[in-house]
């Protein structure tokens, strides 16, 4: 309900500066009974129109028998205000603001006016909100209409004082098109587009210098469109490797992400190719095509960029321009740097120079994108070579348990490992600089064991380096290792090349009397894309203690496992009739030259302990008391024990005799 | 004899046969009598004798003036067949010139034609016809009595122009419009809505000051003024909004 007339006010007409008259609404009225009834009489309600100048008189003049002596009442009125446009597909319907415009008018109850009989000064000012839409379309210069979602766009106003203000602004959607709800009344000077600094031309020849008024009469006001002139370079690597291998003539295509454009492709030869006055903006960079000097597709290469899932670089050259500015301020300000005391010029200079290469550097990878085919990777293990007593030429692999390779080891050895990984780009063609992500598991079962009398064997470790070298990366202590792979540096601290893992020192412990007799060394490469991994068949060669009264199976092919005869005080050809059995055992591989064999022999729960000083005999009492002696002069030499143990030990090589007394 | 508003036409009878000897034709105005001069006024008297259903017609005289025509004669008929007959004999007839134009009605006193009342932005406007050749202004009143014949309602009514009469001069037959100048101000005269009241007017002379209880009648009318036309008003609820329609004001237009 409204407020009585007499507190209606209208703003002043020097107040209204900035608005434009409507004309044409028409104002429709009736007169209401005290009561809030329609009266119906002739005079009691009309229309009219406001005219050029939006004014409009509305003069009641009524005989209704509710009105008869209602010289002093105040008798509602109550309005309705209207007026459509000539819109795009359907026509504005506009939309009016009451009370001195701070609420719209009720279209369906009505705006109510009091007056009273005689009162002709009743103002009334009705503010037209409509909005008319104003709209265009933002795309991206240089391409088959690509849009850009985003950008923002403001209709600016030009007082005639020189100042300009905002009307609206708003956003792009992501089909690049803004619609802007515009005042009625407003006029447009100048259209700014603003989009993460970049520079934007009108393609349409609309004249907003000179005013655009909106006014639903005026309407539509559509294409009012724009694109973005912003440009920006990008540099395309297409490499074999992180080694930067030649990898051939590629086909390159390079169009604005989530854009139906076709553009013309490049062909791009060495390794990196910088393309200039690309759109700047979020960029879809494809490899399509490979091709070596004959023309031929280089099919693992293809496939790699092209398979079932091609692969995409996505380039962010949006603020490309902003950054180099930035880096291009950095460096003037470097520049104009100024040094009090000459003793720093060369310094500082040295830091400029090194701050100057590090920001190009950083400069570059902004506008680049890299593809990089690794081609396969490959897993070697080396293990220490003196240490490796196998002399055969070649083994059946298979033969242990599909190892990738095999290798002979006295027992109680410690011996290094060394792990390279290296990619094979193309035939003949690597690179031995690897992912730093890359980590190599260690997965080391040549230490402690879980054969029979394990217990017994780890307890009389009573040197505790000895005992972590047995149990290193073991699955029967803390479990496999991993360790990152590491390479060789250059000077700017860079990996150059060497990748892997550089000296991992393990121990064998007792042998495997079991079939295939090896144990085994697991590698393998996490966070790759391919599953690569290395068994190193570790054959422990030396004596083994089966404990009283066990036995075990001889192998019956080859390679065959020889019980020799120990030198000393008695010959094995079967092992029952002993209560502890001490074998000696080789591993002889059969070849077609003749019969060779490893050096293996072993000494059964003898360790090739250390000591510092004169020990020369251990005595190992096993599980049933059996006190086993075994003389060690021959075995042990000076410094006997593992090579962690600091300078001045020595490995001891393999024994070549050793003698053994029963019940001692 | 018979008057119009500029005529005078002495109509003799059957049995009349007189010789006129003389006339005296005199108006009486105001500030005395005026003789008039007849010479050329008088017309139609071929002869010195009129015979029955001869007249005199005296013309171009002022509209709703008093006259007195004194008029010397010989009665012919006594003459011959009377004693007396030969003898002068004077005969003095007074007469009242008519005011009204319209020489179709029967009312002399000019009142005025088709009176028509508006009501706009509280006021009561009036518009008639000039029927008066007489009139050197108009008189305006209302009244709360309304009858089905609309009575002459001028003498129990209210005047409420700002001066007592409407001065005009407007030629006979003249629309006259005296807009605001001659209107009710309802601000001012506070008549009630939905009420009828009657508003008259009558074509005055300058010199009409009052009205005669008497006057209504053609043998009794006065002279300074004609009789009313009146009409009916109902006062209707009148009020009035003077609108706007602009742009928004932070509509950014300067």
């Amino acid at each position: 309900m409204l407020m009585d007339n007499s507190i209606l006010t209208v703003p002043c007409y020097s107040s209204m500066k900035g608005t434009l008259p409507i004309e044409n609404v028409k104002i429709s009225w009736i007169l209401l009974s005290e009561t809030f009834e329609e009266l119906a009489c002739d005079g009691c309600n009309g229309d009219v129109l406001s005219n050029e100048g939006g004014v409009f008189t509305i003069a009641i003049k009524a005989t209704a028998e509710a009105l008869n002596g209602r010289n002093q009442a105040d008798i509602p009125v109550r309005l309705f205000f209207s007026k459509t446009s000539p819109g795009s597909s359907e026509r504005i319907v506009h939309k009016f603001l009451c009370n001195n415009g701070v609420e719209y008018c009720d279209e369906k109850n009505g705006h109510y006016v009091y007056l009273r009989h005689l009162h002709f000064d009743t103002s009334l000012h009705i503010f037209d909100k409509t909005s008319v839409p104003f709209s265009g379309k933002v795309t991206i210069a240089d391409t088959e209409g690509c849009v850009l979602p985003g950008a923002t766009i403001c209709l600016m106003h030009n007082s005639t004082l020189g100042i300009q203000s905002q009307i609206i602004c708003g956003d792009t959607d992501t089909n690049g098109i803004y619609v802007l709800p515009v005042v009625a009344g407003s006029i447009v000077h100048e259209i700014d587009v603003t989009y993460r600094g970049h520079t934007f031309s009108q393609t349409t020849d609309i004249d907003y210098a000179a005013g655009i008024v909106i006014l639903p009469e005026n309407a539509p006001f559509f294409n009012n469109n724009f694109e973005d002139i912003s440009k920006a370079d990008l540099r395309v690597e297409i490499v074999g490797g992180q080694c930067n291998e030649q990898l051939g003539k590629s086909e390159v295509v390079i169009k604005v992400m989530n854009c139906e454009w076709s553009p013309a492709r490049f062909t791009q030869s060495g390794i990196m190719q910088k393309y200039t006055n690309l759109p700047a903006h979020l960029m879809h960079v494809e490899v399509t095509n490979i091709v070596d000097k004959n023309e031929k597709q280089i099919d693992p290469i293809f496939q790699h960029f092209q398979g079932e899932r091609p692969i995409v670089r996505v380039i962010d050259l949006r603020d490309a321009n902003v950054i180099k500015a930035d880096f291009t301020a950095e460096k003037q300000s470097i520049e104009t740097n100024t040094t009090t005391g000459k003793e720093n010029i060369n310094a500082l200079n040295e830091e400029e120079m090194g701050l100057s290469a590090l920001e190009e550097g950083e400069e570059e990878k902004l506008d680049s994108v890299r593809f990089q085919y690794n081609g396969v990777l490959r897993m070697q293990v080396f293990i220490e070579e003196r240490k490796d007593m196998l002399d055969c030429d070649e083994a059946d692999l298979a033969e242990y348990g599909d190892a990738q390779s095999l290798h002979v080891i006295d027992y109680m050895t410690v011996f290094d490992v060394e792990v390279k990984l290296v990619y094979e780009i193309l035939t003949g063609l690597f690179c031995d600089i690897v992912d730093d992500d890359l980590k190599i598991l260690v997965d080391n079962q040549v230490g402690i064991d879980s054969f029979a009398g394990n217990k017994e064997f780890e307890q009389k470790v009573v040197d505790e380096d000895t005992l972590d070298l047995l149990s290193r990366c073991s699955p029967l202590n803390l479990g496999a290792c991993l360790f990152n792979v590491t390479h060789d540096m250059n000077a700017e601290g860079e990996n150059s090349g060497n990748a892997g893992l550089t000296k991992l020192t393990l121990a064998t412990g007792r042998p495997n009397i079991i079939s295939p007799y090896t144990k085994n060394i697991i590698f393998k490469v996490i966070g790759g894309t391919s599953d690569v991994a290395h068994k190193a068949a570790v054959f422990v060669s030396g004596l083994y203690s089966k404990g009283p009264g066990n036995s075990f199976a001889l192998p019956t092919h080859e390679p065959l496992m020889i019980l020799r005869d120990p030198p000393g005080r008695f010959s094995l050809s079967s092992s029952d009739q002993l209560d502890s059995l001490f074998i000696l055992l080789t591993l002889c591989i059969s070849f077609a030259g003749g019969l060779s064999y490893a050096k293996y022999e072993n000494v059964v729960s003898t360790f090739k302990s250390y000591t510092t000083h004169s020990e020369t005999s251990l005595k190992n009492k096993l599980n049933l008391g059996l006190a086993t002696s075994v003389k060690l002069e021959p075995l042990l030499c000076a410094g006997f024990g593992f090579g962690l143990l600091g300078p001045g030990v020595t490995f001891c090589q393999a024994p070549t005799a050793f003698s053994t007394e029963v019940g001692m | 004899m018979a008057v119009t508003a500029t005529t005078l036409t002495l109509t003799f009878s059957e049995e009349a046969h007189v010789v006129i000897s003389s006339m005296i034709l005199t108006r009486h105005d105001l500030d005395g009598d005026v003789p008039i001069d007849t010479k050329d006024k008088i017309s139609l008297l071929e002869s010195d004798s009129v015979s029955t259903g001869q007249y005199v017609l005296v013309s171009d005289l002022r509209p709703g003036f008093r006259y007195t025509i004194s008029m010397q004669y010989t009665d012919n008929h006594l003459n011959r067949y009377e004693e007396n007959s030969g003898v002068l004999d004077t005969i003095v007839l007074p007469a009242v010139l008519s005011c009204s134009g319209d020489s179709g009605t029967s009312d002399l006193t000019g009142r005025p034609r088709n009176l028509q009342i508006k009501q706009q932005d509280g006021y009561v406007f009036f518009e008639f016809i000039d029927n008066s050749l007489c009139e050197e202004g108009f008189s305006f009143s209302r009244t709360q009595e309304v009858d089905e014949f609309l009575t002459d309602f001028t003498k129990g009514g209210t005047s409420f122009t700002s001066d007592y009469y409407y001065s005009s001069s407007q030629p006979y037959n003249s629309l006259i419009t005296p807009e605001i100048e001659a209107s009710d101000d309802l601000r001012l005269s506070q008549l009630e809505v939905g009420r009828q009241y009657a508003y008259c007017v009558r074509a005055i002379r300058k010199d009409h000051y009052m009205d005669s209880p008497y006057e209504g009648f053609n043998d009794r009318r006065l002279l300074t003024s004609s009789a009313a036309a009146c009409a009916a008003h109902t006062i209707k609820w009148e009020a009035s909004i003077d609108g706007l329609v602009t742009t928004e004001s932070n509509a950014v237009s300067n």
